[in-house]
């Protein structure tokens, strides 16, 4: 009950605070409501039980990334690009994707448990309860060593 | 024990509007922003997913 309560309250965060930075006038609102959807994020992370990525997402994005947004947000001239046109001439391009998108939601509530009778089949295999931090480190060091040396010049 | 269903559906509904905002603003550094919803939308699929199938390595796609 305290899963679903705190799982539904992160989500709908989550979508509303999405929804105003992509609506809002202002960059440092958009910003602002960044940082409440990336933390709202976080919240569904540890709701999953992936502790390790929560308080990664927590320092770098709400605490790294967030500060880089800001510092740009600060250096530009805010007064002028408030009274320039905000939104582009393709709106029939963002209404034909999210019809599109919004059409794939609608057939997988459609279709229901029909469409994921694939994924009942991975459920047998359960979460098992070691610690997640371990897991994590245990699967990077044995399953991804060719690609995190590949890759480890990128990391933060 | 909530259904992985309804993580694909919020995070279908992030990236629409993620989608959406790269689509129809001007501004760079919200079209930046929308980006950053995108690929959060991405990675509570990729968890979701690795908490169905009980492994962690869903958790280290969406670290690195």
């Amino acid at each position: 009950m305290l899963d679903q309560i705190v799982f539904y309250f992160f989500a709908a965060l989550a979508v509303i605070s999405a929804l105003l930075v992509v609506t809002r006038r202002n960059v440092v609102q958009s910003a602002i409501f960044l940082i409440t959807a990336l933390l709202a994020t976080a919240g569904i992370f540890l709701q999953l039980h992936a502790e390790f990525l929560f308080i990664v997402q927590v320092i770098l994005y709400a605490g790294g990334i967030m500060v880089l947004f800001v510092f740009v947000i600060m250096l530009i001239n805010l007064d002028v690009s408030i009274h320039q046109v905000q939104f582009n001439r393709q709106w029939w391009l963002g209404l034909l994707l999210a019809l599109v998108l919004g059409a794939q939601l609608i057939l997988a509530v459609a279709l229901g448990d029909r469409g994921c009778r694939w994924a009942n089949l991975l459920l047998q295999r359960r979460w098992n309860r070691v610690r997640n931090s371990w897991a994590a480190c245990c699967s990077t060091n044995t399953c991804f060593r060719l690609r995190l040396r590949r890759s480890c010049c990128l990391w933060p | 024990m909530i259904p992985t269903s309804h993580y694909l559906f919020l995070s279908l509904g992030l990236f629409t509007i993620g989608v959406i905002g790269v689509v129809t603003r001007r501004n760079v550094i919200i079209i930046l922003m929308s980006i950053e919803l995108m690929l959060n939308a991405v990675n509570i699929n990729l968890v979701a997913f690795s908490r169905l199938v009980g492994s962690a390595e869903g958790h280290v796609f969406a670290f690195s």
